[in-house]
């Protein structure tokens, strides 16, 4: 009887670190494409204001990415939101969903031959049913593209 | 069709106002799709499946709010905003709203 507890605790605890140890490697390789992305990509602003400019061609562009959460960080939202507290996993999460979201709209403006996006806009929900304590977090973003004539 | 977030457009004049046009869409992946997409949240990452699909359904949106202006007779939306909500398991719906004007040159 004991044993096999001892068991079962056992397995818990080694499924918990093998995925905090998965999570923390995928975080880091998403941060760091992230960087490499961004560091590409400077030459495009973003902006929330509507400044806009005399001779431009405007259209409306936005990108979408869901992210899952992983079982660490959805074993951590659980204890946390029975004790209370901050929930620092769950703003990195976040934070990369809208950095990714930027990047891909810059990565169409750059398609199009464009340096800025004005007018910048986000979205954030969670897919509430798909896995268990932690919905993926979609990330919606959107914003006008500004296209010098 | 101009399509934009902005209140208005520079070099360009509102000659006609139309009021609000939108367009809104919910859709779902099969059964399938759902369980691999929650098998997917155990080990975290981008879920692909429901990028492309949220990405359809906002396409589809746009779509619907541009014929939506286009039956009004107006050359453009203006102050595009978008609006999300998880209302099933793995569905999600996409509202987009916005201004349907006629513009023409300033000059």
């Amino acid at each position: 009887m004991m044993i096999s507890l001892y068991f079962e605790i056992a397995i818990f605890s080694s499924f918990l670190l093998i995925s905090y140890l998965w999570g923390l490697w995928l975080e880091k390789k998403i941060d760091r494409s992230i960087a490499q992305d961004e560091f590409q990509l400077k030459h495009v602003i973003v902006d929330t204001c509507s400044s806009m400019s005399l001779n431009s061609d405007y259209m409306l562009v936005s990108s979408t990415v869901v992210l899952g959460q992983g079982y660490f960080k959805q074993f951590l939202t659980a204890i946390k939101s029975f004790f209370g507290g901050k929930m620092n996993h769950q703003i990195k999460l976040l934070n990369q969903a809208r950095r990714m979201a930027i990047l891909r709209l810059k990565k169409q403006a750059c398609a199009l031959n464009a340096q800025k996006i004005i007018n910048l806009r986000f979205e954030t929900i969670a897919l509430s049913g798909v896995g268990s304590a932690a919905a993926p977090q979609f990330v919606l973003c959107y914003g006008t593209l500004v296209k010098e004539r | 069709m101009i399509l934009t977030t902005t209140e208005n457009l520079s070099g360009m004049k509102i000659v006609d106002h139309f009021g609000i046009v939108s367009g809104s869409t919910i859709r779902a992946k099969h059964v399938g799709r759902d369980m691999a997409a929650g098998f997917k949240n155990i080990f975290g990452g981008e879920l692909k499946g429901y990028t492309e699909l949220l990405e359809e359904s906002r396409k589809e949106a746009t779509q619907r709010m541009v014929m939506n202006a286009q039956g009004l007779g107006a050359n453009a939306v203006l102050n595009i905003r978008f609006s999300t909500s998880s209302v099933a398991q793995g569905a999600a719906e996409i509202y987009v709203y916005g201004t349907a004007v006629n513009v023409v040159n300033d000059d």
